[in-house]
């Protein structure tokens, strides 16, 4: 699924340059769970970047299921994220004018054949999937942090994606909330989503086959 | 409706209806500078129709000229005068039409006006004035010839003298003699057209009687007044110092006032139009505030939905689709400040209109005008925050609290 090979990013900060990533290699097989764990301004978010396919790596190669990521357009790459990506963020951010189905069935504005009756019937199965039956007409702001992340779930899943990239989903969630959000991503994981994800929690990364260490721009293997 | 602007125009309503109050606060500049460019626009094209108006009414080469009679002066025209400027000008003349007014009482059975108009011309006058006759006819070469006793009555006039009947054929007592009703006009509409200090005849009011029968000496007339009908203002202008030239020749320094209507109209439309610019450039200098008011609103925007802007990003959009969704939504607010500009303009013009007196017209034109103002401010003000929505890095905004 993941084909990244001796990838860089760097940044110029006005008369220096800061270096993020250095000859950063990762595979990961379609189906696999990987939790990566680092300090904190250690690139996780970057590397979230360059495989969400946000930002194009400085130098290096990155192929996602085949296609070769590093090399393609402004507009291919947005397809990608659109059509093959879901994305779960620490702080599930929301449109805070569209009710919950509309926030969910963002995907469809720009995938290119938009149906909206179609895509808010989707949104509405995913959300009633995630046990939010109850909350589809609802804006963002009416719902509790837990039933964020989980309608956040949902949105990742809408546009049917191969990967989900996860950045910190549990860090703004109590114990219970994250035991939830765990059996979710497990459930996810056994249906054949590959899943990434950026953590802190050493609970978290628990629950993924494989853990990884971001150090020094370079991924090792977890301890 | 699947097409992406229908998509983007619901998606920027449903954000603007959520904040009412930021969209309130962006749209006043624009509802100001367009409300100032649609009164200004109403002025404008009002004095344009009026002066159309008072050309057909008129005709653009139509010259009056009055005696002088107060004081310290009894300047008069005199008609053998005037037969010389028909004379000497001949085929450039369109009409000549001289007019003497008097002051008398009028008398029909019971019936009696006191100190009616009673207008001494001759049959030019009639389409000098556009004048329609109800019944009966004007006055004719042969009344002026054989000085008949006939009066043609204006409408007002004749329903005074004879409330019951129909005037034409009735008998009627113009000062010491008794004249025939030939005609009676239909009522006339005043044109509400104020040109310095001339003055459109009361037609409704006036009795018309062939000029050489009211003069007491038939063979010295004194005019009040002489109309003269060129077939253009240009040709007006040209024979002007010959009109001039032909009455004050050898008259013991007699001097006329001379007037051209469609100048003195021209005249005053220039200074209105001098007021217009000044508030044209007002109103310019209004909508630059109002979009620079929307502006800042979305420049705000974009700072506080660069959230909403990341996750768009996340979930496929390319920053092209960012931009357009800004423009969009910034055209948007705009066009709806125009619509409302637009009224309130209306409502501020036929406001000038009332207190001032100034015509005003609002046409279509303007309205559509105040539209594409709106829309053109909405784009161009709209476009440097949308450029910088596109250029928002999103992962890092989505990791924002």
């Amino acid at each position: 699924m993941i084909v990244a090979e001796h990838l860089c990013k760097s940044y110029d900060l006005g008369h220096r340059r800061v270096r993020v990533l250095h000859d950063l290699s990762l595979r990961v097989s379609t189906g696999d769970f990987v939790a990566i764990t680092g300090r904190s301004g250690a690139g996780k978010s970057t590397l979230l970047q360059l495989l969400g396919c946000l930002d194009t790596p400085s130098s290096g190669e990155y192929r996602l299921a085949g296609s070769p990521v590093s090399r393609l357009s402004e507009s291919e790459l947005a397809e990608v994220r659109n059509k093959r990506i879901g994305f779960i963020f620490q702080t599930s951010h929301f449109i805070d004018y569209l009710d919950l189905v509309d926030n969910v069935a963002l995907h469809g504005f720009y995938a290119g054949d938009y149906d909206e009756p179609a895509c808010r019937r989707r949104a509405r199965e995913l959300l009633t999937d995630v046990g939010l039956a109850h909350r589809l007409t609802h804006k963002p702001a009416e719902l509790s942090g837990g039933e964020r992340q989980r309608a956040a779930v949902a949105r990742a899943l809408f546009g049917k994606p191969d990967l989900i990239l996860a950045d910190e989903p549990t860090g703004n969630l109590d114990g219970k909330n994250s035991a939830v959000f765990a059996s979710l991503m497990r459930d996810l994981n056994r249906d054949g989503i590959t899943i990434l994800m950026v953590t802190h929690d050493t609970k978290m990364a628990g629950i993924a086959a494989r853990q990884l260490d971001l150090r020094d721009g370079q991924l090792k293997a977890a301890a | 409706m699947n097409h992406p602007a229908w998509r983007y125009l619901v998606s920027a309503a449903r954000m603007w209806r959520h904040h009412r109050l930021q969209a309130l606060l962006s749209v006043l500049g624009i509802v100001a500078g367009v409300s100032g460019l649609v009164t200004v626009m109403a002025v404008g094209e009002g004095a344009q129709r009026e002066l159309e108006r008072a050309i057909s009414l008129l005709g653009a080469g139509t010259m009056v000229v009055k005696s002088i009679v107060d004081d310290e002066r009894d300047s008069r025209i005199m008609m053998e005068r005037v037969e010389a400027v028909r004379r000497i000008l001949g085929t450039e003349l369109r009409s000549l039409v001289p007019i003497s007014t008097y002051q008398r009482n009028l008398l029909a059975g019971e019936r009696y006006v006191d100190g009616a108009k009673v207008i001494g011309t001759d049959r030019d006058y009639e389409n000098a004035y556009q004048l329609r006759l109800h019944r009966g006819r004007f006055i004719t070469w042969f009344d002026i010839k054989r000085t008949e006793r006939v009066c043609v009555l204006g409408w007002a006039l004749a329903r005074d003298l004879f409330p019951q009947g129909q005037p034409v054929g009735q008998q009627v007592r113009i000062g010491r003699h008794w004249y025939t009703v030939v005609g009676w006009l239909q009522p006339k509409v005043q044109a509400d057209i104020e040109i310095s200090d001339f003055e459109l005849p009361e037609v409704d009011r006036a009795a018309y009687v062939p000029i050489t029968t009211i003069a007491a000496d038939r063979s010295q007339i004194p005019l009040d007044e002489l109309v003269l009908n060129f077939a253009t203002e240009a040709d007006m202008i040209k024979a002007s110092g010959a009109v001039q030239r032909i009455l004050e020749f050898d008259a013991d320094g007699a001097a006329f006032e001379y007037t051209m209507p469609i100048e003195l109209l021209r005249q005053k439309l220039r200074m209105q139009r001098i007021i217009q610019y000044l508030l044209g450039g007002i109103t310019v200098v209004m909508l630059l505030v109002g979009g620079i008011g929307i502006m800042n609103v979305m420049l705000v925007n974009v700072i506080r939905r660069r959230p909403e802007i990341g996750l768009r990003r996340a979930v496929g959009a390319t920053p092209r689709d960012i931009l357009t969704q800004f423009v969009i939504e910034s055209t948007l607010v705009a066009v709806a400040g125009g619509v409302a500009g637009v009224l309130v303009g209306t409502l501020a013009a036929f406001g000038v209109a009332a207190l001032l007196d100034w015509p005003v017209a609002v046409g279509a034109g303007t309205l559509g005008l105040g539209l594409a103002v709106s829309a053109v401010v909405g784009i161009c003000f709209g476009s440097y925050p949308a450029m910088q929505a596109a250029s928002v890095t999103p992962i890092k905004t989505l990791n924002q609290a």
